[in-house]
């Protein structure tokens, strides 16, 4: 009854061909969402109630509400449809003939010399990657800010200020690092909202990653597949949160000290 | 001379103090109130949800989206589950009727009155939404005051059962929990929607913001609620995919109703969090 996602196809080959699909493009997301999210909450965060924070805040409730398939659609059909300026579906342009050795597109264009690959490879990612990293950009810009409002009271801010060290160590040394810890715990929860709207979005632009193929197996109750899928979602999942979890060690002594 | 008279700001009458800046919820630099103390948290939360630019403008949303809910039906223009029979032909061809007098947004995909679909379409999202969010809610709630309260085995099992529904991300445990029914209503898009939500039940306004937006991705990814008779926002999005790139209308309508209720019921969530923050208090 079920047909799978490409009939014949062992599922693990599939994940084999897509699995590298879907790390490029959430990797590329989170990188975004960490870029965009992490500068301006900080700057929103000391020039509370001025312009930038008030549109920040507006444009991060907003990225909560805006179900992520609808705006990859809005994506696709302005930048895509209309304007023309990036490819609408896939991950490589015909006529582009990229050797496969890592299974990363971006990867591969550079091992091998074919740069135009990597360039095709990159475009394609664009309109994928700033529909996923929405979300996680609104989370990020949010609880950094949060975070930074709250260091930004603390006392050892006032001290740091009262002996004169220089704003840039203030900012660098205390306000940042004390601030990165929430955004960092918020990175591991925002890898499964991302391979959630990987499904998502993975059809709109037919990106051939894990989301798409997630999404054929739902709509068919192909339960194998499914089964293999999700597992290896999870598995991304969890591995990530145990990273994040060991990675408090680096930024805060005092989880080192025990 | 000290140092401070230098300082053009240090003359009397002049100093420059720091202007109590407020942002978009109405928090002020915490230093500035000090002197608001000896209030009750209820009354010193209503006082700075009342002070909070945002409140109103969710609450309005709501309260307009719940008002819409009620009077559905005398607001509907058309009946929405009868087809517009002048465009029978055109839907044969698989056309979209445009608006026209009596039909102020059109036809939809089946030939229904779009405008007056939308209206009755509030009532099954807003059911959607209170009942997630109510069935997450009490589960959420009772799982964790019986793991605190009996300790021992059961708070391990309960604290395990969580951390299984937590790893995995929440769409796709709601899109497997749905998957396992052989045929989707939309009872079992609420109870998958509600599950995924009992972990996470720290403020249940933003679970009824999501829980419509998940109710949608569910709709979208074709295991949702298939039922035509009880239209739902996030289900009549979810079959709008097929006529994006015909009639992106037909998906617009749909997205902004649902985006602006979501933001309604994330700006009262977001506004109550903060008032009733203890740590916003001073």
């Amino acid at each position: 009854m079920s047909t799978g996602v490409q009939p014949g196809t062992a599922a693990s080959e599939m994940l084999s061909q897509r699995f590298p699909a879907t790390v490029e493009l959430a990797v590329v997301a989170i990188v975004l969402a960490l870029l965009a999210g992490i500068p301006l909450g900080y700057v929103a965060a000391r020039r509370r109630g001025g312009a930038l924070d008030n549109a920040g805040v507006i444009s991060s409730l907003l990225g909560v509400a805006v179900p992520v398939f609808f705006l990859a659609f809005l994506l696709k059909y302005l930048f895509a449809v209309r304007l023309g300026w990036l490819p609408a579906t896939g991950r490589q342009s015909v006529g582009i003939n990229a050797t496969r050795v890592t299974g990363f597109a971006t990867i591969d264009g550079v091992l091998t010399g074919e740069l135009d690959a990597t360039v095709d490879a990159l475009e394609h990612l664009v309109l994928p990657a700033v529909a996923l990293a929405t979300i996680p950009f609104a989370v990020v810009f949010r609880i950094n800010r949060a975070a930074v409002l709250e260091v930004l009271d603390e006392d050892y801010v006032r001290t740091a200020e009262a002996k004169g060290l220089l704003a840039r160590t203030i900012r660098s040394g205390h306000v940042v690092r004390n601030a990165m810890l929430p955004v960092v715990t918020t990175i591991g929860l925002q890898v499964g909202a991302l391979l959630a709207g990987a499904v998502l979005t993975g059809t709109v632009f037919a990106y051939r990653g894990l989301g798409d193929a997630l999404a054929v197996a739902f709509r068919e109750r192909d339960y194998s597949v499914l089964q293999v899928l999700i597992l290896a979602a999870e598995i991304v999942y969890v591995g990530v949160n145990l990273l994040v979890d060991l990675s408090y060690a680096l930024i805060d002594p005092r989880v080192r000290a025990r | 001379m000290t140092a401070a008279t230098n300082h053009t700001d240090a003359r009397p009458g002049t100093e420059k103090r720091p202007r109590p800046r407020r942002d978009l919820f109405g928090r002020k630099k915490r230093l500035d109130d000090l002197a608001d103390s000896g209030v009750s948290l209820t009354a010193d939360a209503w006082r700075r949800l009342r002070r909070n630019p945002v409140f109103p403008l969710g609450a309005g949303i709501v309260t307009l989206f719940v008002l819409v809910a009620i009077f559905a039906d005398a607001l509907a223009p058309q009946n929405p589950s009868v087809t517009m029979l002048a465009d029978q032909v055109v839907r044969a061809r698989n056309e979209i009727s445009p608006a026209q007098p009596g039909h102020p947004l059109g036809g939809d995909q089946f030939g229904y009155d779009l405008a007056s679909r939308l209206l009755v379409g509030s009532r099954q999202t807003l059911l959607v939404g209170v009942l997630a969010t109510l069935i997450g809610l009490t589960g959420g709630v009772t799982l964790g005051t019986l793991a605190g309260a009996i300790g021992g085995a059961v708070d391990t099992v309960v604290m395990r059962l969580v951390d299984v529904l937590l790893s995995i991300p929440s769409l796709l445990l709601a899109v497997s929990i749905t998957a396992l029914f052989a045929k989707g209503s939309l009872y079992t898009v609420i109870v998958a929607v509600a599950v995924v939500q009992i972990p996470v039940i720290v403020q249940s306004t933003l679970v009824l913001a999501t829980s419509i937006i998940d109710a949608a991705a569910l709709s979208f990814l074709g295991v949702g609620n298939p039922d035509r008779s009880r239209p739902e926002w996030g289900q009549m999005l979810g079959e709008a995919q097929n006529f994006i790139d015909s009639h992106p209308s037909l998906a617009f309508y749909r997205a902004i109703c649902i985006i602006v209720v979501a933001l309604g019921f994330t700006l009262v969530g977001e506004s109550l969090r903060e008032a009733l923050d203890p740590r916003n208090r001073r």
